[in-house]
């Protein structure tokens, strides 16, 4: 609605002139509308001249070029200029004597009053030499050099609040850790009756360790201008905006005091937390960014536009602050000894590549305990096997990853890396959304568990290639010490060779695998013509039985399956071995699932069409010579397929042994199946 | 002024923002009419993309993109008719006809008193730009004036402002204003000097980095003698 007012209510300002007269000036056809016989070319081009006798006009400041400086100052190294603007112009030098580095402010002259100058600067700059602050820029010395004032002044090897704003957003972590340093150093130039008048954050200097250095303390008060008046009529130099200036600096420049301080402090901690000014009506900081609702009581009250209703003290500031952040529940910091130490340890960059691949390598190392393979592994080095082992490893695992949490978390703190003139300074501050801390945890997280699961399969690999070897080599040595042992019996102690490396001693696997032994051993002793599937069975029993003593379900079903082959044995030697198995099968799902279940249904089902076939078409012997013909047949096909597959795993082995070289696990069991398949084929 | 608008809808801003229609809706308006629309159609279509504006807080946008405001409101408009209006249109007439204006007569007056100009839309566009900076500028040194109760002296002086120092007959001003000659050197003189002031203040208002102001102001005194 208020568009649709404000468009149609919009007429030209003055009514249309008939006939366009001519420009006096340029001769021109003046135009229409509102200007109302002005010519618009020509009011432009005054409008862009600069009044060059105008009383209160500041004359352009031109810094002196580093030559002049360096005659005019011959006890100074003067290395080059930081930086020029309607204020003066500071010089990066060194003092030879004390071997310090210095910066050097050379002011603009004052002008037609100079002698007033003069005697306004010897007095301020007196108050200004006895300011001792840390977070103060010191100034060092002053005095005037054939008509130029200067000051010469501590060197901040750093950068500006400004800089660090147009870098990258900063993060209430960081606006709190500099705002009360900002505090402390208003609060003791206050007391010593200085008033800065003009903080704002080109003002505000932060040196590579974070620590903040105020400049030009009073120094609007000496130059005798308020910045608004430098913005509207020093071309050029633009000072910046008068947004930080206080309501009474503006309308009652004569009475100002420390207040109108405490009001720019709150301009520049709202512009800290926000990223914008607080112009006109303006929102809460916690309603455009998340922190903490009281911060809003306090940038708005250090804002209010009459100065007896501010925060009347700096320190008040602070301490309010210290109190909120210090009980603060949302993201938002704790500004003392933890964000000094977090801000200390951003500065430099090794430290925190370091910690992100120290980080980086917990995550993996506890990957890969939680894993089975290099998990299993490891605890083997370790000694520690069987449950006692898996929770061991769940504890290593966590404590890995908290231990990478704490690192990745201090590594990950953006850091802002600004160069200056006087150097680099790292700060940190509050990247975007995809660079933020989680996000970029996650991501290490996953690179480390990728990593790890591929280290873990290859490991797992390695390890089975190395075990399968053992099992083998094992198998051939026994075989070859007992050549009338039965190769189950062979193989099941092989296998226990290979348990008792991987596993020890005490591991389930391996006393079951005992037990089968022994029962082998025994049937060997007591029942040496027992079948080959009752003995499988009984062997089997036994494993069963150190697992899950005599009661279990599976044991009993185990049972079920012996009586069965037993009575098969007895009853129905001839049975083919199709309908034995099928039967002992079917015994063993009756215990463990009973009548009804379907699995049962399925195999009497397969048993009664088995016993159906060979009702209709006994076997026929074996020696027919039928059967016979088809035995050829058969091995004859079977040999032709051997030999195809023998080639194409020789020509892959050939293969392998380029890539992977001689002594590759992968190559050795190429060979070794080569091997297997050649002595088929000369079975056959 | 723009910057404030650009802040979401507070009573602050919805002000500001009145004021920025007050003062660049004729430059855009003109911009629209070379383009060949009727006086409806260019009426509808600022008003529709003022409201657009709001709407898509384009006006946010333009406080992060460090632009002048000169250049970013006709590319928004150029956007707006390319693609927004033109479907728009589409929906209400069923089909993209294209609207020719044929009837020149019915154009508003002030389009038609403004001297003919063969010039391409943009630069139709500048120079109403400036035009309207101006007649803000002029406006608010009035209003000043009246303020402090010299209006009459604005309008005898006001022509003074588009003169040199040099020239400007302050014996014959004091004679028609009936003070002394000193007073009307010092009282022009502070006139041309809040005028350049309420200038650069003007244009700084459009543009992100007051820096650029002297720039700005080149660049406005091109589009006046193109």
């Amino acid at each position: 609605m208020l568009l649709g007012l404000v468009v149609n209510d919009y007429k030209p300002m003055s009514t249309p002139v008939n006939e366009p007269k001519p420009c006096p000036s340029c001769g021109c056809a003046l135009p229409a509308g509102a200007l109302a016989g002005l010519c618009p070319a020509c009011l432009l081009a005054q409008g862009a001249q600069t009044d060059p006798g105008g009383p209160t006009d500041a004359p352009r400041f031109v810094p002196p070029p580093v030559e002049v400086i360096a005659k005019l100052f011959p006890q100074l190294e003067i290395l080059g200029l930081l930086g020029a603007g309607g204020m003066g112009a500071v010089y990066k030098a060194r003092q030879p004597a004390l071997d310090r580095m210095v910066a050097l402010k050379v002011l603009p002259a004052g002008g037609s009053n100079a002698a007033n100058f003069a005697e306004r600067f010897n007095r301020e700059a007196r108050a200004l030499a006895r300011l001792s602050h840390p977070n103060i820029v010191a100034v060092h010395e002053f005095g005037q050099v054939e008509g130029l004032h200067f000051f010469l002044m501590e060197f901040v090897d750093g950068t500006n609040l400004r800089q660090l704003e147009q870098a990258e957003r900063l993060s209430p972590r960081v606006a709190l850790q500099l705002i009360p340093q900002i505090c402390d150093a208003l609060q003791y130039a206050h007391d010593e009756g200085v008033v800065h008048r003009d903080i704002k954050p080109e003002n505000v200097l932060v040196d590579r360790k974070g620590r903040v250095k105020i400049a030009d303390f009073g120094l609007a008060k000496i130059l005798g201008r308020d910045p608004e008046a430098q913005r509207l009529t020093v071309e050029g130099q633009v000072m910046g905006t008068p947004h930080y200036m206080a309501p009474e600096q503006v309308e009652h420049p004569l009475s100002v005091d420390h207040r109108a301080d405490i009001y720019s402090l709150g301009v520049v901690f709202y512009e800290m937390l926000t990223g914008d000014l607080p112009i006109g009506k303006f929102s809460p900081p916690s309603r455009k960014v998340q922190v903490d609702v009281r911060f809003d009581e306090i940038v708005l009250r250090a804002l209010e536009n009459d100065p007896a209703r501010r925060y009347q003290h700096a320190s008040e500031v602070k301490s309010q602050v210290a109190t909120v952040a210090g009980t603060s529940t949302t993201e938002v910091p704790r500004p003392t000894a933890q964000a000094d130490s977090q801000s200390a340890r951003a500065i430099g960059w090794k430290q925190p590549i370091l910690e992100w691949f120290t980080a980086f390598g917990l995550f993996v190392l506890g990957f890969s305990f939680l894993s089975k393979g290099m998990g299993g592994l490891l605890m083997g080095w370790l000694g520690v096997t069987g449950w006692p082992g898996g929770v061991v490893r769940v504890v290593i695992f966590g404590l890995l990853i908290t231990a990478g949490i704490r690192r990745a978390m201090s590594s990950l703190t953006v850091a802002v890396k600004l160069s200056t003139p006087g150097g680099t300074a790292i700060i940190p501050a509050k990247p975007r959304w995809w660079l933020s801390r989680p996000v970029r945890l996650t991501w290490l997280i996953l690179m480390a568990a990728v990593l790890s699961v591929t280290l873990d399969r290859r490991v797992d690999m390695w390890r089975k290639n190395q075990t399968m070897q053992l099992r083998m080599a094992e198998f051939e040595r026994l075989a070859h010490e007992q050549p009338d042992v039965p190769s189950d019996l062979l193989d099941a102690k092989a296998h226990l060779a290979e348990l008792l490396v991987t596993f020890g001693p005490e591991h389930p696997s391996v006393q079951e695998l005992r037990a089968r032994i022994a029962e082998l051993e025994r049937m060997g002793r007591e029942e040496p013509k027992i079948p080959a599937d009752l003995r499988e069975a009984k062997a089997r029993l036994a494993e069963l039985l150190v697992t899950f003593g005599p009661e279990h379900p599976s044991v009993q079903a185990m049972r079920a399956r012996i009586a069965e082959l037993e009575r098969l044995s007895r009853e129905e030697p001839k049975a083919p071995s199709d309908l034995r198995e099928a039967l002992a099968h079917l015994a063993e799902l009756r215990v463990n699932f009973g009548e009804e279940h379907p699995d049962v249904q399925r195999t009497q089902a397969r048993v009664r069409a088995l016993q159906q076939m060979i009702r209709r078409e006994p076997m026929e012997s074996e020696n027919s010579p039928e059967a016979l013909a088809r035995r050829v047949r058969l091995v004859e096909q079977q040999r032709l397929a051997l030999s195809a597959q023998l080639r194409v795993e020789k020509a892959h082995f050939a293969e392998l042994r380029v890539t992977h070289g001689e002594q590759d696990p992968e190559v050795q069991q190429q060979l070794l199946l080569i091997k297997r398949l050649e002595d088929k084929l000369l079975e056959l | 002024m723009v910057l404030q608008a650009g802040q979401k809808s507070s009573p602050h801003s919805d002000q500001a923002l009145a004021e920025l229609c007050q003062t660049y809706w004729y430059p855009l308006y003109a911009y629209v009419r070379r383009q060949g629309k009727t006086k409806e159609d260019a009426e509808d279509l600022v008003q529709a993309f003022f409201a657009r504006f709001l709407e898509r807080n384009y006006l946010e946008g333009l406080a992060v993109e460090r632009g002048k405001f000169r250049a970013f409101l006709p590319a928004s408009l150029k956007n707006f008719l390319a693609n927004e209006w033109d479907r728009s249109q589409r929906q209400k007439r069923g089909g993209g006809v294209e609207h020719l204006s044929l009837n020149w007569q019915d154009a508003d007056d002030r389009f038609q008193l403004d001297p003919p100009d063969p010039a391409s839309p943009d630069r139709t566009f500048d120079r109403e730009w400036a035009m309207a900076l101006l007649e803000r500028v002029v406006g608010r040194l009035r209003e000043e004036c009246v303020t402090d109760g010299k209006a009459r002296l604005f309008e005898q002086a006001k022509g003074f402002l588009m003169v040199g120092q040099e020239v400007i007959p302050y014996a014959h001003a004091a004679a028609e204003l009936g003070i002394d000659e000193g007073a009307v050197r010092v009282a022009v003189h502070r006139l041309r000097k809040r005028y350049r002031e309420l200038l650069r203040d003007e244009i700084a208002q459009t543009l992100d980095d007051p820096a650029q102001v002297a720039e700005e102001l080149r660049s406005l005194q091109v589009a006046l003698a193109g």
